[in-house]
């Protein structure tokens, strides 16, 4: 009985200090890239939701991409990594108001890291109006090899 | 038309002065009793009665030639003459006259060994044995000839590749068709061994009373190409027809009124391959697929027939983006119209600026990294121009910070700049809209300037991001420049310029937009 204390004793402060090192370490690594973050959870109470895809030409063309969203210049998250032609998600809780919105496109290999597109591949900044009691819907339609998007908006109530 | 016929009428004659004649021994009612007819020469003979079937056998000496066939009309007796091989297979049959005319057999194409010649009446009353008929044979040399028959593109003749190659719409009927009122078709090949890409252009001389269609088939059968249509007495023109040789190809002449014909005067085809440099379109062009590249700086092409479209391949993958200029030359009596299309053939803009016989002007459009077709038409589609040539010229710049970017026609497709910036750009073509997305961060007074141009009464709408017109503006007159300042919440706005009439434009000078705030 000592015995098995005396291990959780042990076990216990080994858990404080995993976690402490690791909080060491996540304050001295570098904030991940839009790339490489998590992606926030589907069932989070929200108030805007982006939906992407991409028309592809060929099978062969479509490939794993994945949309980060920057709000008020601040990365909030990105959607999960899917086929282009796939719409992919990103759900999140906004504050009210008129937000410069920007959605960056990045191309996946593995399905983990990716790859930004370049500046004039990428949807170029706008902003959206969030509104109380109100979710807003974006759906980003890339065409054109990704040369082109189209935005269209939904507004439901909460 | 007494110089015309005098030198036919005199050769006819020196030909029977020096043709040894025969008399027709019979009977000879079939091939076992077929009298002989020099290959030059003719034969006197009668129809004994209305059923009486005259069989002649000539005999070719030499490896190849052409045999022209002619027996005069005589009273009562209306003559059909039939061709046939020496299996007896009958290879032509005319029939091209009454009762008491003359017929002849043009362009049959014969090799060395034995033919006959088999000489009958349709007239079921005709009693005249009295009268002599004379029937006379021509040899000539095949050589860029027609050789009949060639009424499929199974037995066509060869087409003289650079050279002339002569026939003539004669008979006008093919008696051996299916149909018995199928018109007579000559149907040429078209080989070219060396390999390469070439350009092929055929020159169809016109003929009296005939009004031709010179259309080009694959080996598939598929219809390439057609023209003609000019009227009787017109010829026909292909010009720039592309070959990827080695290839074979078919032409099949025929006409376009039913019993068109002229045994007198024939037709000639005179035909030029030429290695192909880039200079020209390739014909057929007529759709996205078939485009001719369009590599070089400036090419020509011709709008014809009535309808013709030219496609052009513009390859602009070269890196960075680019902007796509191009000019279409004018051409005497026709609209033409320039569009730009994307790699999958949708319109993009369409140059429809000037009128008749006014050249078109792309003030250019953005290209990036894409397959872009230009399409040259005539706008109403029932003009054409075989003889002139339109050139088209077009220029890939790189495209720089503070230009416009084609096409930024609707909200989808604006143009982003910032305020700060100023963007240089054209209202062309006609009816031309050009939209600019700005976004302001914070509040404030944008001061908005567009340069005056000529031949343009600016128009300016200013929207929201809820798609609110929130203001707009026009021009006090054409040429004059616009200004205004606005105090601007922040959110992301659009700003729409146009002309305020739309038919106005101007392709030669471009405009600069300021945006600004205070």
């Amino acid at each position: 009985m000592r015995i098995s204390s005396r291990r959780g004793a042990i076990g216990h402060v080994g858990a404080l200090a995993l976690a402490a090192a690791f909080s060491v370490w996540s304050c001295a690594a570098p904030k991940p890239r839009p790339g490489v973050g998590p992606s926030p959870s589907a069932v989070a109470p929200s108030n805007f939701e982006l939906s992407a895809y991409e028309v592809v030409v060929t099978p062969e063309d479509d490939t794993l991409e994945y949309v980060a969203v920057f709000v008020d210049g601040q990365l909030k998250g990105r959607t999960e990594v899917a086929a282009k032609s796939r719409p992919k998600l990103w759900r999140g809780m906004l504050p009210e108001g008129n937000h410069p919105m920007r959605f960056e496109v990045w191309d996946s290999t593995d399905g983990v890291s990716g790859v930004q597109r370049p500046d004039d591949l990428q949807p170029r900044e706008r902003f959206i109006r969030i509104v109380p009691g109100q979710k807003t819907g974006v759906v980003l339609k890339l065409y054109d090899r990704g040369r082109r998007h189209l935005f269209s908006f939904t507004r439901e109530p909460e | 038309m007494t110089r015309r016929i005098l030198p036919f009428v005199l050769g006819a004659a020196l030909f029977a002065a020096c043709s040894p004649t025969v008399q027709e021994h019979e009977p000879n009612n079939d091939f076992a009793h077929a009298n002989p007819l020099p290959p030059n020469g003719r034969v006197e003979g009668a129809i004994s009665s209305p059923d009486d079937v005259d069989w002649y056998q000539v005999t070719i000496g030499r490896e190849s030639g052409v045999l022209n066939l002619h027996v005069g009309g005589i009273r009562e007796v209306d003559f059909v003459i039939s061709f046939r091989n020496r299996d007896r297979l009958e290879l032509k049959r005319i029939d091209e006259t009454g009762v008491g005319g003359d017929e002849q057999a043009l362009d049959l194409g014969v090799t060395r060994g034995e033919y006959y010649v088999v000489l009958s009446n349709k007239n079921p009353r005709a009693n005249n044995p009295a009268q002599k008929y004379v029937l006379s044979a021509k040899l000539e040399s095949s050589a860029a000839r027609e050789l009949e028959p060639n009424d499929t593109p199974l037995t066509a003749s060869r087409l003289e590749v650079n050279g002339v190659t002569r026939g003539h719409y004669y008979p006008t009927t093919n008696l051996l068709a299916q149909d018995l009122d199928q018109a007579e078709e000559d149907w040429f090949r078209i080989q070219v061994d060396r390999a390469g890409v070439f350009a092929l252009s055929l020159d169809l001389s016109g003929v009296p009373n005939v009004d031709p269609d010179m259309e080009v088939y694959d080996l598939n059968g598929y219809k390439l190409k057609e023209v003609g249509g000019g009227g009787v007495g017109e010829g026909a023109r292909l010009k720039d027809f592309g070959i990827r040789a080695p290839a074979q190809y078919f032409l099949r002449l025929r006409t376009r009124g039913r019993r068109m014909g002229n045994p007198e005067v024939g037709y000639e085809i005179l035909s030029e391959l030429r290695p192909y440099d880039g200079r020209t379109e390739l014909e057929p062009n007529d759709q996205r697929t078939d485009a001719t590249p369009f590599d070089r700086d400036w090419l020509t092409g011709h709008v014809a027939p009535a309808g013709d479209v030219d496609w052009y391949r513009v390859n602009a993958a070269t890196g960075p983006k680019q902007i796509l200029r191009a000019e279409l030359s004018a051409l005497p009596g026709l609209d033409l119209v320039l569009t730009v299309s994307d790699d999958l053939g949708a319109p993009l803009l369409v140059v429809d600026n000037g009128g008749k016989e006014n050249p078109e002007v792309l003030t250019g459009i953005g290209a990036a990294n894409a397959t872009y077709y230009l399409v040259v038409s005539e706008k109403t589609g029932k003009a054409a121009d075989d003889r002139n040539a339109y050139t088209l010229a077009k220029t890939l710049l790189p495209w720089q910070p503070g230009l416009e970017w084609e096409p930024n026609d609707s909200t989808a497709t604006a143009q982003a700049f910032k305020v700060g910036e100023s963007v240089d750009g054209y209202l062309a073509p006609k009816g031309d809209v050009d939209f600019y997305e700005f976004n302001v961060y914070q509040k404030g007074t944008v001061v908005f300037e567009l340069t005056g141009l000529i031949n343009v009464r600016w128009s300016a709408e200013l929207f929201d991001q809820d798609n609110r017109l929130i203001h707009s503006l026009t021009a006090a007159k054409t040429g004059e420049p616009l200004s205004c300042d606005r105090d601007l919440d922040p959110g992301t706005y659009w700003l729409k310029l146009q002309a305020a009439d739309l038919n106005q434009n101007n392709v030669r000078d471009k405009y600069t937009l300021r945006l600004g705030v205070r």
